[in-house]
């Protein structure tokens, strides 16, 4: 097992580094002097050469690259150029909005697939396997944005069940609170809700027929028991790498679920340094998200080598 | 992504060490036999004619439409539908059903292309990679893997950050974020191709490395690079939406889906119908197209991993 940490753990770092050297670089190449920006519309020639050096926009690319990664590993990713804040801050401010938006979506998507991919593949054949295909289907093919304005046209605007946007701390008001994160959750969740059923249910499937689990029914085990103690266990394995891989299309379908409902996160940071062209902003908060996206990548084929001891030898 | 690179692995390891003989191959389906086991399967029909029809109604929109599509007509904004405005009208009182049908050729288009270029770099990068093996793959693939470290969505929303909003720049991005799945399939497809015999002949006669890979072993990868590339056209068509939807890809006055949308969802309270049209369009031709890949998948290659849309 240490030896299969330590080969992912070495797998892992060039990549960090090839996108390290990406994200630095796709943010160079936007149009649009950095200095000029800081000095503003009327300052003088020596002024802009001034804010450059200051910048270390005057020293070599990799040079700068350098200065710009020493700084990142010690946790400064800049200030703001709208409002002078270190990035570090805000993202740390916005990224708990995220990470509670993220976690509604996991239960989302765990409630409702858990119960369609097992009953979908212990009730082969019938209308409830037919049912659980039509939901599959129409949550791959619904792009997340409609799904939203959808669930707001009917429990928002017509039902008026719910609100349609916003969001306000738990310490606050707690019921209002989760009020305001439902409609979020389900839009975020739904998508990997129906990946993991027909996942999971493929692989219940596919347990269903191997040897043990015709051996245990030829003990005379009963059926629940066999479900549960063997096919379940073994069948929820590979779902843990979908599930770590969904996290990452939370963190992607996050800017449009947050931008749907005017939820304070990543995303709608992200947006807005793209509009006001906040570079550092937009750089820190990319690499914030893909360093974690990484990592959360990396614990989830630990915890599959983990769980399934083949997989360390493949 | 990740699972779908180690599927077929894991397939292999748990088939057993049969190898696989020319001899046990069934024989090639000749192609009236293909299209007959596609007019069996309902599903692929059922997406094919949606498909087909949301490209007849994008191509002769101008002939379908009933209004202009972006002259502005005050005193007639947020009409709901009627026999006069089928799907209603907007803020500036433009005719909804006809800005829809239009949107859909921005939108096709978009994504063929996207999907199309996406192919075109991304097929001979995986089979040049896993052809040359050694260094040249490992230098290849860890790129390939640094796209993939980045969920798709936010690597086209920085790139078009980058390059700036609009149309083209979008199809750029989406071309970016659909590469690596392609490079990925033609890597795993050549990586099995390459042990076996009628690859070991064409070496042992001489073929040259590009003949080798370009009319030996692209042939044989045809058909789950078709079904890659349906997905991916589904996948082109729902990035560049939400590009759109974030205002980032086609800009106003020009309609696109996701583009209607974004206006649609400021406006929800006076008219649900702006809001609902345009995503019943994209969520249509979705649904159409990943039938359309499932029974391509079930039709030219009936042992292929089942693998999903990643959005």
């Amino acid at each position: 097992m240490v030896v299969y940490a330590l080969r992912r753990l070495v797998q892992t770092l060039p990549v960090l580094f090839l996108s390290s050297i990406l994200v630095f670089g796709l943010v160079r190449f936007i149009p649009g002097d950095p200095a000029m920006l800081i000095a503003g519309p009327d300052a003088l020639p020596e002024q802009i050469v001034a804010a450059r050096a200051r910048l270390g926009l005057d020293k070599p690319i990799y040079v700068q690259y350098a200065i710009w990664l020493g700084q990142v590993v010690r946790g400064d990713l800049g200030v703001s150029i709208l409002n002078g804040y270190p990035v570090f801050d805000l993202i740390a401010r916005k990224f708990l909005a995220t990470l509670q938006l993220t976690a509604g979506g996991l239960l989302v998507a765990l409630c409702i697939s858990l119960p369609l991919g097992i009953l979908a593949s212990v009730r082969r054949g019938g209308w409830f396997e037919r049912l659980t295909s039509l939901v599959v289907a129409l949550g791959q093919a619904i792009p997340t944005f409609w799904l939203g304005i959808l669930l707001v046209l009917v429990f928002s605007l017509q039902l008026k069940w719910l609100p349609p946007s916003g969001q306000v701390a738990f310490s606050e008001k707690p019921g209002l609170a989760l009020r305001l994160m439902i409609l979020p959750s389900v839009t975020l969740g739904f998508y990997s809700a129906t990946v993991l059923t027909r996942f999971l249910k493929s692989s219940m499937l596919e347990v269903m027929e191997m040897d043990y689990v015709r051996t245990a029914r030829a003990k005379g085990l009963a059926d629940t028991g066999i479900l549960t103690r063997h096919v379940l266990k073994n069948a929820l394995i590979p779902v843990v790498t979908i599930l770590g891989l969904q996290l990452g299309a939370f963190l992607g379908g996050a800017v449009v679920t947050e931008s749907i409902f005017d939820w304070p996160g990543l995303g709608r940071l992200m947006l807005q340094a793209i509009g006001t062209r906040d570079y550092p902003v937009l750089q820190g908060t990319v690499l914030f998200v893909v360093v974690t996206f990484v990592c959360v990548t990396l614990i989830t084929d630990l915890t599959y080598g983990y769980l399934d001891p083949r997989i360390r030898y493949q | 992504m990740t699972m779908s690179s180690s599927e077929p692995a894991k397939d292999r390891a748990t088939r057993g060490d049969e190898a696989v003989q020319p001899w046990d191959l069934p024989e090639q389906p000749s192609q009236s036999r293909l299209w007959h086991r596609f007019l069996r399967h309902r599903g692929g029909v059922a997406g094919l004619v949606v498909v087909l029809a949301m490209f007849f109604v994008s191509v002769a929109a101008p002939l379908l439409s009933t209004h202009d599509p972006l002259v502005i007509s005050k005193g007639n904004q947020f009409l709901p539908p009627s026999a006069a405005h089928f799907f209603g009208t907007d803020e500036f009182g433009r005719d909804i059903y006809t800005r829809t049908l239009h949107a859909g050729r921005i939108s096709l288009l978009a994504g063929t292309v996207a999907a199309l270029t996406a192919a075109i770099l991304g097929v001979p990068l995986g089979l040049v990679s896993g052809y040359a093996g050694r260094g040249l793959d490992t230098v290849i693939m860890r790129c390939i893997d640094t796209l993939l470290a980045f969920p798709a969505l936010l690597l086209a929303l920085t790139i078009v950050a980058v390059l700036g909003p609009g149309s083209i720049n979008a199809m750029i991005a989406v071309a970016i974020v659909g590469l690596p799945g392609f490079a990925r399939l033609a890597r795993a497809s050549i990586l099995v191709q390459k042990e076996m015999d009628f690859v070991l002949a064409a070496q042992a006669v001489g073929a040259t490395a590009r003949r080798i890979i370009f009319r030996t072993v692209l042939p044989n990868s045809l058909a789950p690079l078709l079904v890659q590339l349906t997905l991916a056209v589904a996948f082109a068509i729902l990035v560049e939406a939400a590009l759109s939807f974030l205002g980032l890809g086609t800009q106003p006055p020009d309609a696109s889906w996701g583009a209607m949308l974004l206006s649609g969802r400021g406006h929800l309270r006076r008219a649900w119908w702006y809001g609902f049209f345009p995503g019943l369009f994209i969520t249509s031709l979705i649904l159409g197209l990943n039938s359309l890949a499932d029974a391509l998948r079930d039709v030219l290659d009936p042992t292929m991993a089942n693998q999903g849309n990643n959005l």
